[in-house]
């Protein structure tokens, strides 16, 4: 990557005229090849440049009658532009254009002589200077839309990586969740096999028995001692308590496989991973989803109450709205430090929907509070938590076309107001 | 308090108790059924209702939940062990939570951690093990309330194997332990085993990584042949299933995160050596440290290490072998 460039590569060396020359020589000069590209050629008097004359100059002599014949034999001293342009030769391509656009006379008829320390070093073509400084744009311009095209893909790995961790977070509690019932499920089902067992023997006792009282090969006492023993395996096994307890086992059961299947719809629902599809819902939906899902982190810490207003459906990207409303609550429930409250009130009006989730947890200073929303800040620990939520939580409302407030009382608790608009315009357009 | 069972009572109460605390009734009504022909069930839904039954009646094993309202089960075993040293303390965990294991770790003394969802049978045999200990330990009549009172004054020095690539844990325990008790080094396992058929230890505070290398099977192993040593566990790692695996098959009986902390340090010792003594005392406690034997995979130690266990095994069944 070269640095900043200056002048000196732009410089050209080019044999300077002495004050002394006439005019008519350096009508010569410029008229030789070499010249040819010079507008002006620079008058120096031993290393100091004293003036610059330029073609435009010495034509307007030699377009007057007999111009050459009056003036050719004079010193070029007296008809050079004794106040050149002169650039010191480090200076940068920026500075050196800069003090040029400033300096210069319309038409533009003259180069600009450089100098280092004051001393004579070339020429400078001023249109050689613009094509540098063309490049240098563009180059920067270059770094620009690579830099931001960095920050875009890093800005998107970030919103993912924090996405990931809330998924995370919440399988890990959903799996707990699960667990639970699995766990009784699974024993039960062990239990039912082990009395199936002793209910098969006893079967079996009394198919014996069956078969005994209608045959007619079977003694008394034969048929005594299979009555017997049928007795007997009834007092050991109990049939009877074991079949209502096994009642009761069964509905456990079934209620553990209703636990079990509804929070994977829930997960499923949740982490509808078909991204920015807008679908028409019911944000009621998208909370009692967000609410199940949930469960694990708010269960010890709040009592939930909700006060769901009868509101339309709006059409909104339910993984992401899901991901927002999981965000807040779960906000809410670390906030609270032993027990506490979290009500989430939904209502509308003609424009918007309003979901306003609410706790008496902590509460926000004020010197926090309008940083929340800010990407990385965090009142967390190191490790817990990636202070990413509440700024993608923002960015998903602002690309609903809603808004996110929040208000707050230290000791009190925080209150998050959602507003979404029923007819989300932005999302029209890009669809 | 002392829980105290009289002779008459042993007698007629064949059935030991177990104590099953979890919020959610059905899984009480589950474990209820799994256990009620073989043992006396009390359950509860919440640590303070649990505690209440503690405080009136013996109970020989407690099986809890892990994450409840209220009380945690990490806290509830703890204040169990409080209240009644004997009861053979159990966790229910659904999830691992690395805080809270090490926590009962250290300051409850679990037994076994079981993971929802269980298997049957292995909770059976798991529960079942553990009321047989907690009836032995009852008949040894063990009071924990003041066991420094009741202990006569250290005459024997304990000998401490550090195990550890780092010198300063060394330094640490050395500053703790001496001149009370000796202090070895082991840079290697080899070295370690080697230093256990010589010297008569009675704790070993090892890290998990040596050379790059996992400890965690040689000190399961090392509990087996030699129940009698404990174990202090030092490690940075974070790694929730090694540990529940230390605590089922190992029984470490203490875990210290790295870096380690020179108070910390010295109260955890300072504890394992008491308990040391008491267990010296009282062999009838080393059941208490029993280990699970691994099902599902078998330990791998170099031979070498295996031919250093058979011989302390031998010397702790000969103690006058040893020098």
């Amino acid at each position: 990557m070269e640095t900043a460039q200056n002048i000196s590569s732009l410089t050209l060396d080019v044999t300077p005229i002495s004050p002394q020359d006439t005019v008519s020589d350096v009508a010569e000069k410029f008229l030789a090849k070499k010249y040819s590209q010079f507008l002006s050629l620079p008058v120096v008097d031993g290393t100091t440049p004293v003036g610059i004359i330029s073609r435009y100059g010495l034509m307007n002599i030699f377009i007057r009658l007999y111009g050459r014949e009056l003036y050719g034999k004079r010193p070029i001293r007296e008809l050079m532009n004794p106040r050149p342009l002169v650039i010191e030769i480090d200076e940068t391509l920026t500075r050196a254009s800069q003090q040029i656009t400033e300096n210069i006379q319309f038409p533009v008829t003259e180069d600009y002589i450089v100098v280092q320390n004051g001393a004579y070093r070339g020429l400078g073509v001023v249109v050689n200077l613009l094509k540098a400084m063309e490049h240098q744009v563009a180059r920067h311009s270059d770094d620009l839309s690579k830099a931001y095209q960095q920050l875009q893909s890093s800005q998107s790995q970030l919103v993912q990586s924090e996405k990931m961790a809330s998924l995370g977070q919440m399988v890990a509690g959903v799996a707990h969740e699960i667990n639970t019932p699995l766990g009784y499920v699974r024993n039960n089902v062990d239990l039912v096999k082990a009395v199936f067992n002793d209910l098969r023997k006893l079967t079996g006792a009394y198919a014996e028995l069956s078969q005994a009282l209608v045959s007619d090969s079977i003694s008394e006492d034969q048929l005594c001692e299979i009555m017997a023993r049928v007795e007997t395996l009834v007092r050991e096994l109990n049939p009877a308590d074991q079949i209502k307890d096994i009642e009761t086992i069964l509905e456990d059961t079934i209620y553990g496989t209703e636990q079990i299947s509804e929070l994977v719809i829930n997960l499923k629902n949740f982490s509808r991973l078909d991204q920015a599809k807008l679908t028409d819902i019911n944000i009621n939906e998208c909370l009692e989803s967000v609410l199940v899902v949930g469960r694990n982190a708010i269960k010890y810490k709040a009592d939930v109450i909700k006060q769901f207003g009868d509101i339309p459906k709006i059409s909104c990207s339910p993984s992401q709205i899901n991901q927002v409303f999981l965000n807040l609550v779960t906000n809410a429930a670390q906030a609270i430090e032993e027990h506490g409250q979290i009500v989430i009130k939904t209502l509308a009006d003609e424009q918007n929907v309003y979901v306003v989730i609410e706790d008496n947890g902590k509460g926000i200073t004020e010197e926090v509070l309008p940083k929340i929303f800010d990407p990385f800040f965090t009142t967390k620990e190191i490790g817990q938590g990636t202070g990413l939520g509440l700024a993608i939580s923002y960015q998903i409302i602002d690309q609903h076309d809603g808004k996110i407030t929040v208000s707050s009382k230290p000791g009190e608790g925080s209150r998050f107001t959602v507003v979404l608009p029923q007819q989300s315009i932005a999302f029209q357009k890009t669809g | 308090m002392v829980m105290h069972i009289s002779d008459e009572t042993q007698a007629s109460n064949t059935k030991l108790t177990a104590l099953f605390v979890d919020d959610d009734e059905r899984i009480l009504r589950s474990l209820h059924m799994l256990f009620r022909n073989e043992l006396n069930v009390i359950t509860a839904t919440s640590g303070h209702e649990a505690i209440e039954h503690i405080q009136c009646t013996p109970v020989h094993v407690v099986v809890s939940d892990q994450r409840m309202p209220g009380m945690m089960g990490i806290e509830l075993l703890r204040n169990v062990k409080a209240i009644s040293p004997n009861t053979i303390r159990i966790l229910l965990t659904g999830y691992s939570e690395l805080t809270a294991i090490v926590g009962s770790v250290n300051d409850g003394e679990i037994f076994r951690f079981i993971n929802k969802p269980w298997d049957p049978q292995e909770i059976r045999k798991t529960v079942r093990k553990a009321a047989e200990i907690a009836k032995q330990l009852e008949r040894t009549h063990y009071l924990n309330t003041h066991p420094l009172q009741n202990l006569e004054p250290n005459v024997n020095k304990l000998g401490v194997l550090v195990i550890d690539n780092d010198e300063t844990t060394l330094d640490m325990v050395r500053k703790i332990v001496e001149p009370d008790h000796f202090v070895v080094w082991g840079n290697s396992l080899d070295q370690a085993f080697e230093l256990l058929t010589c010297h008569n230890i009675g704790i070993v505070v090892s890290e998990l990584k040596l050379n790059g290398h996992d400890t965690s099977a040689a000190i399961k192993m090392l509990k087996r042949y030699k129940p009698g040593i404990l174990t202090v566990i030092t490690t940075s790692f974070q790694d929730t299933t090694t540990l529940i695996e230390l605590i089922n098959e190992g029984q470490v009986y203490r875990v210290l995160p790295k870096p380690l902390r020179q108070g910390l340090l010295e109260i955890s010792l300072q504890s394992t050596l008491r308990q040391h003594r008491l267990v010296d005392r009282t062999p009838q406690l080393v059941r208490r440290y029993q280990v699970e034997t691994p099902h599902n995979k078998a330990l791998s130690v170099s031979t070498r290490i295996m031919g250093y266990l058979r011989k302390i095994q031998q010397h702790t069944q000969n103690p006058s072998a040893v020098a």
